[in-house]
């Protein structure tokens, strides 16, 4: 009997000490896997979780796992918030925050400031947050609408022959009319009157079934190219309409949601030759086979369809998630390796993140996504993005090398915008020239 | 887009969620008296009369036209506060994509649910919407943690919406009056129980 206990003692104490030992650095994932835009919000958190599974399985970072928890949103801001507010401190606190959607962005905004915990948007949400002196806590990391809009411009300028090539031209911008289609619109109008072309704004109601109209003053306006800013159904219904009025689809250039294999597939043969902005170069590279063999092999992957690891919004949950463990890394080569970081600190490291190319060669991703450096000033770190071309199968990048718009211009207007925000809510301005 | 300005009253700023939430709860409160107490005033025994039977109501002396549009105006001005008081205290910013169709249709479905035509069935009726997904999320998540079986993400999230989805059948089903006399009705079986008639 005595040894019974003593064995049962030693059992308890054994696992308490395991949970001591057991380091664990929280990430809470408000995902959405239901409702109309499921298609990207499971590819890109199953990517998420395949990266920081591979993480797990080779030992943490400098041995710290990291634990997550999904909460589905349904990309509803109400539930987003809710779910925010639940897993903000379970766990031991989250480190960081990043809810794929616009609508739940804007409404954390104000909450992860008093919270003190970093969120990432990447590649949506406010274009200005770039500036880290009015939004310390606010991450668009990679590339925003704002820089997108130029490198677009950029692009269509060397297809013509030049950017003063443009002058004379016209280019619509067919846009998902809310504020994710109303925020380039600054940046086009601005390259509008400098480049001396017209710009056509037109406008598509929610979900965008319904384009025929749209399309009818697209023929009558004889356009030069075409700017689709859309998501989700609205994507497919452009192409079939452009098809349908023959509109030549290689003349159309989409934004990086308008550009998965879930927004041209269904559009069928009318998709070929169509294309869009990317902050990925599709391709395959040596950190996804290893995701294949490791986390896949030994049946511990997150996507239910093996042959999506790899597809665009997967490829962009794995950057995400390269992004945050960096981040990660980074604090701790200040706070500490092997230690917990708290959420405050690892806002340091996305501050001071310095993603190079050796980088990610060493963690098998060369070329997959831009080399990113942070600072207080800038928190985007890159602006960089590729154009990718449908051809019928895949995607594939047609500009070789990474395409950044006018950035002088596009940083003015970030500061400007994020002075007005701060003048409005009365925040006073970090000087990041101590702040570091 | 508007970003939602900080709550300010009489110099107290509402920051934390406590605050913002016994502010909402005291507008609540005021507001709900307000409405149990116009349904027994005239104007409230005239809209009842327009929706039993409106011309029945004219041959009475109600006016229909004035009566409805009073009540369109009434229940819009208790929309309006509702949704800024959404925007300032919860969501924080004013754009379109926080009060799209779904949240008209979640708004309908309140009232449906909970019962028209009376007060605690749209406090029912939202208790319903709004706090059933999260508490079915909670509790597919602590079915998970506690049987160690560990569902895939995207089946976890279905099963919240399909057994959301049949719970709201089952009680239209049940009750089609909604909730509240749902609610009612027990309460009357449970004054005689356990000796009824």
């Amino acid at each position: 009997m005595k040894f019974i206990k003593m064995a049962f003692l030693a059992m308890v104490l054994a696992t308490a000490a395991g949970f001591a030992v057991a380091q664990e650095q929280f990430i809470p994932l408000i995902d959405y896997r239901v409702g109309p835009y499921a298609a990207g919000g499971s590819g890109f958190f199953g990517g998420a979780i395949d990266y920081m599974t591979l993480v797990n399985m080779k030992g943490g970072i400098n041995g710290v796992k990291l634990v997550w928890e999904e909460c589905e949103s349904e990309y509803n801001p109400t539930r987003g918030v809710e779910c925010y507010e639940r897993l903000k401190k379970a766990h031991g606190g989250a480190s960081l925050v990043e809810p794929l959607s616009t609508g739940i962005a804007y409404a954390l905004l104000d909450r992860v400031g008093q919270d003190k915990i970093p969120m990432t948007t990447l590649g949506y949400g406010r274009s200005d947050a770039a500036d880290g002196r009015v939004f310390p806590y606010v991450y668009p990391l990679i590339t925003s609408y704002w820089s997108q809009a130029a490198a677009m411009i950029k692009y269509l300028g060397e297809k013509a022959g030049g950017l003063d090539k443009l002058r004379g031209k016209k280019i619509v911008h067919l846009y998902h009319d809310s504020a994710f289609g109303k925020e380039p619109i600054p940046v086009l109008e601005a390259y509008a009157k400098k480049l001396g072309f017209e710009l056509i704004k037109i406008p598509v109601a929610h979900p965008g079934l319904e384009q025929q109209a749209q399309w009818l003053q697209i023929r009558q306006a004889k356009p030069d190219y075409v700017i689709l800013w859309g998501w989700g159904v609205m994507n497919a219904t452009a192409l079939k309409s452009a098809q349908r009025n023959g509109f030549p689809r290689d003349k159309i250039l989409g934004v990086w949601w308008a550009g998965s294999e879930e927004d041209v597939i269904p559009a069928g043969a009318a998709a070929k030759g169509y294309t869009t902005m990317t902050f990925n170069t599709p391709g395959n590279y040596p950190l996804l086979d290893e995701i294949r063999k490791k986390v896949y092999g030994a049946g511990k992957g997150n996507l239910e369809d093996k042959a999506r690891i790899g597809s665009v919004y997967h490829m962009r949950g794995v950057t995400a998630a390269i992004l945050w463990t960096e981040a990660i890394r980074r604090a701790q080569e200040k706070y500490g390796k092997g230690k917990v970081m708290t959420s405050e600190q690892v806002r340091w490291g996305f501050e001071n993140l310095n993603v190079d190319d050796a980088r990610l060669k060493a963690l098998g991703a060369f070329g997959m996504m831009p080399p990113v450096k942070t600072s207080c000033l800038d928190h985007e770190g890159s602006g960089a993005t590729k154009v990718q071309q449908w051809d019928g199968t895949k995607w594939k990048a047609i500009t070789p090398n990474w395409l950044t718009g006018d950035k002088a211009m596009i940083r003015q207007m970030v500061e400007e915008s994020a002075d007005k925000y701060a003048a409005e809510k009365k925040i006073k301005l970090r000087d990041c020239s101590k702040d570091i | 887009m508007i970003s939602a300005q900080k709550i300010r009253i009489l110099g107290y700023t509402f920051q934390s969620s406590m605050s913002k939430y016994l502010f909402v709860l005291s507008v609540v409160s005021v507001m709900a008296l307000l409405a149990k107490n116009m349904v027994r005033t005239n104007i409230g025994r005239s809209w009842m009369a327009i929706r039993d039977m409106d011309m029945a109501a004219e041959v009475i002396g109600f006016r229909p036209m004035r009566t409805k549009l009073m009540a369109f105006a009434v229940s819009s001005f208790y929309c309006g506060v509702a949704g800024a008081l959404f925007a300032y205290a919860y969501l924080g910013t004013v754009e379109p994509e926080g009060f799209n169709l779904d949240l008209s249709f979640r708004i309908l479905f309140m009232v449906i649910i909970g019962g028209a035509g009376s007060i605690l069935g749209s406090f029912l009726g939202a208790a319903f919407i709004v706090l059933l997904p999260i508490y079915l999320n909670v509790f597919i998540n602590f079915l998970q943690t506690s049987t160690g079986i560990e569902l895939p993400s995207g089946i976890s999230s279905s099963a919240e919406l399909m057994v959301f989805g049949s719970l709201i059948i089952f009680f239209l089903i049940v009750e089609p009056y909604g909730l509240a006399r749902l609610w009612q009705i027990g309460k009357e079986k449970l004054r005689l129980w356990p000796f009824p008639h």
